[in-house]
């Protein structure tokens, strides 16, 4: 069955989530481990930069469940 | 003289970021140097100040009385934006969140083609760009 995956990126805070089909998390969790496992850090893949008190590139815990 | 001052970032894939600095919603720049080895940074009086960096946007492509913008890699090999106080005005938490979109975007579509989803369109919706792929046999 094929699915819709949706990445999505607030231009004005960048933050981003992933959801499929609509759902946010649903179906898409090794994607999510994925993005974060490319980031090397995954503490930091979640963590705010400091400097500019941005959230970071890739899903927040909460859009995932976690 | 404008001092530099380096900015952590989390920017950690050289092909996404150079994207990310080619194709942003702010200030977007084509032409950057790209170095295996860091070089130094030229400031507004051409002269060379002792900051370095691998991923260099020239002055010349930013402003007549700017001085260099650089990226350098850190040894966790994330990057660290190095950026004068004076081009610190344009080069602000603003251009840096709309590079961070774009990188964002850039990395997850790597990630995306890595994992065989299909692209299926990209747009702009309410503030927001938002990519749609395919994934089969899900």
């Amino acid at each position: 069955m094929a699915k819709i995956v949706t990445f999505e990126v607030d231009l004005a805070t960048a933050e981003s989530k992933i959801s499929t089909n609509g759902f946010q998390g649903k179906g898409c969790e090794a994607i999510v481990k994925k993005v974060l496992a490319d980031q090397g850090d995954t503490t930091s893949a979640i963590s705010h930069t400091r400097e500019y008190n941005a959230p970071t590139l890739t899903s927040n815990r909460l859009n995932q469940g976690k | 003289m404008s001092a530099y001052a380096p900015v952590k970032t989390e920017f950690n894939d050289k092909e996404c970021l150079l994207a990310a600095l080619a194709d942003n919603e702010v200030r977007s720049y084509k032409n950057v140097e790209v170095h295996e080895k860091p070089v130094h940074l030229i400031g507004y009086h051409s002269d060379t100040r002792p900051e370095v960096a691998e991923i260099i946007i020239r002055r010349k492509d930013i402003g007549n009385a700017s001085n260099d913008i650089g990226f350098a890699k850190a040894e966790d090999g994330t990057y660290t934006a190095i950026i004068s106080d004076y081009d610190s005005h344009q080069h602000n938490g603003k251009w840096m969140t709309a590079v961070k979109a774009s990188y964002a975007t850039k990395r997850f579509e790597k990630t995306a083609q890595g994992m065989g989803l299909k692209f299926l369109s990209r747009e702009k919706v309410n503030g927001k760009m938002v990519t749609k792929y395919l994934k089969q046999g899900a």
